[in-house]
């Protein structure tokens, strides 16, 4: 069972994933997440709907495990990427983070988001900004992200998305 | 100024059969003028790809959506009639569908609220005592239809050009592909674009993409961490397929062209051709959807269809990959630097939740702007875009690989037949020649 987690200590785990995405600490952002993690970029289907069922509908990322967020490490430090190669400069901030909701799986904490990107090859920038919708499970001592919903509000994408960089 | 800033268009390609070679200007990317004469003469007189009927399968079900720089609304009306009319009031122009889609038996302008039934009748105006009986007595007030529509195997185009051949005319030999691309599936209950879209664009000359979406020459290169990804996971397995394959590009008329083969890539595809990775359960599944297919279109044709991998390229701006998935692409330039991608799943209607499910995965994994492929193939586009900048210093690409043998049986699916055959289209039409 889980303990109950303030929205203090919840909002440091968002800034931590946050602070490992722009800092490039690949292993310590993949630790804060369980072996099972889903991880989910939804597509839109309207001006204000989502789609809500991604094993019957499109996604923009889709993962149901751990191991697809370590496979999309492992291609960036292959070297053999060309959109990976140089990074996208990130600076992101969260923002509004509350408790939203706790059930037997977890807890639920929502948060907004917005991620400044600047690609140093093109010199040119951009800002992908929208809603975090975390789980978060107690694992031991610690709390770690059992589920990671991302709604990217501004969904025409610049040239490529990739996990960092929202 | 130089001969070339008086005549864009002569210059451009340079086309050589007996010495092997062809070369296309630099400009042709980057150029104002260029990119002008393409919206007179190549978007405003081909057929371009609108919808799928699936999205308007309905009887008052609507899409609307820009397409080939205009705004427009496919819907099918309350008799069940397809239409395509231009997204705009004919009293003075706002937008009268601001939905992307739904059902609707009428479309009301916000503006001043003129009202037009779904067969695009103007059927209300406030305080219409204060107009004359005259004022619509021909219909030229009603929602206006774009001059041409037509349907083919599903795939909704329109035409700018009340003038325009026949789509199936135009398709020529690519219509053949269009309907295999119908044809999957067990059931035979006909195909859908599975909800979400996926918009994304790139600082780089739409040609580029067309150029890109066939072309066999650069998987190892541009998409090795996909492909060494995809060895790492499936083994051995690998090196069965190219025994047994094939790979070829084909000129299908008209500028059309296909590159394509059997067996010949290492991804698995949700019809009909399991990676030892899904596992037995998936792969019995897909025989069976395999046996059906070809109880109904053949075995031959099934065979080539599930087995086989086809990158179709319907000019200018349609891409249907049959790949790791089916996915419709289209593309449309603001700008000669510029262009915006809209891109959809495509797939059998009334396919199995898991077959779905998979091929969602397959499709996420290689496709779009988050998979493992797409990225790569959008940054090198913007690379050679931004190569362009020095024109005036590097004149010519070179794209004569397999022109000493592209008359012959089966040009090699590295060759870049495909890529001049888009080309010498684009040279005619752009030097005015009919479409």
């Amino acid at each position: 069972m889980n303990a109950p987690i303030t929205a203090a200590e919840a909002a440091d785990l968002l800034y931590r994933e946050g602070h490992c995405l722009d800092t490039q600490r690949w292993d310590d952002w993949l630790a804060l997440y369980c072996a099972d993690a889903v991880f989910w970029v939804p597509a839109w289907n309207g001006p204000h709907e989502l789609v809500d069922a991604p094993d019957t509908q499109v996604s923009l990322m889709y993962y149901t495990a751990r191991a697809g967020l370590e496979d999309r490490v492992w291609r960036i430090r292959s070297g053999l990427s060309t959109a990976s190669c140089p990074l996208r400069r990130t600076s992101h901030g969260v923002s509004c983070v509350i408790i939203a909701g706790e059930s037997p799986e977890g807890v639920e904490v929502h948060a907004s988001w917005t991620c400044h990107v600047f690609d140093p090859r093109q010199q040119a920038q951009h800002v992908f900004f929208g809603r975090y919708e975390h789980r978060l499970r107690r694992e031991g001592a610690v709390w770690k992200i059992a589920r990671k919903k991302i709604v990217l509000m501004n969904d025409r994408i610049p040239t490529l998305l990739d996990f960092y960089c929202i | 100024m130089n001969q070339q800033d008086f005549d864009p268009i002569g210059w451009a390609v340079v086309d050589d059969k007996a010495r092997g070679v062809f070369r296309v200007h630099r400009r042709a990317f980057v150029d104002q003028n260029i990119f002008e004469l393409e919206r007179n003469r190549i978007f405003n007189r081909c057929w371009i790809y609108a919808a799928h009927v699936s999205e308007v399968a309905e009887p008052g079900q609507f899409i609307s959506r820009d397409v080939a720089g205009r705004a427009l609304i496919v819907n099918r009306d309350r008799d069940g009639r397809l239409h395509v009319f231009f997204n705009t009031c004919t009293h003075r122009g706002a937008l009268v569908c601001r939905e992307s889609r739904g059902k609707a038996r009428n479309f009301s302008c916000p503006y001043h609220g003129w009202t037009f039934a779904d067969d695009g009748r103007l059927v209300h105006q406030p305080i219409p005592a204060s107009y004359s009986p005259e004022c619509n007595r021909d219909g030229e007030l009603n929602l206006r239809e774009v001059p041409r529509f037509d349907e083919f195997c599903g795939f909704i185009f329109v035409n700018y050009d009340a003038e325009a051949i026949a789509l199936a005319d135009y398709l020529a030999d690519a219509g053949d592909y269009l309907r295999m691309a119908s044809q999957h599936g067990a059931g035979g209950a006909g195909m859908e674009i599975v909800n979400g879209t996926q918009t994304y664009c790139a600082r780089a000359n739409w040609k580029l993409l067309q150029e890109n979406s066939a072309d066999g020459y650069h998987a190892d290169t541009t998409h090795a961490t996909y492909m060494d990804y995809i060895r790492a996971r499936e083994g051995a397995v690998l090196n069965l397929y190219s025994d047994k394959g094939f790979g070829r590009v084909r000129n299908l008329g008209r500028g059309h062209s296909v590159s394509e083969s059997i067996w010949g890539t290492p991804w698995g595809r949700p019809c009909a051709r399991a990676m030892p990775s899904w596992g037995d359960d998936i792969k019995a599944e897909m025989e069976a959807v395999f046996e059906a297919m070809s109880a109904r279109i053949g075995r031959e044709r099934a065979d080539f269809i599930c087995h086989g991998d086809r990158n179709l390229l319907i000019f200018p701006n349609l891409v249907v990959n049959d790949v790791c998935a089916l996915t419709v692409r289209t593309f449309y330039p603001k700008a000669p630097d510029y262009f915006e991608v809209n891109a959809w799943a495509l797939a059998p209607r009334g396919e199995s939740q898991r077959l779905r499910d998979l091929r969602l995965r397959n499709y996420l994994e290689f496709l779009g702007p988050g998979g493992f492929a797409t990225p790569d193939d959008q940054e090198m586009l913007e690379l050679c875009q931004k190569g362009y900048q020095a024109h005036a210093g590097v004149e010519w690409n070179d794209i004569s690989r397999g022109m000493l043998s592209e008359d012959g049986e089966a040009p090699a699916k590295q060759d870049e037949l495909q890529m001049r055959t888009f080309w010498r289209r684009w040279r005619d039409l752009l030097a005015g020649q009919p479409v």
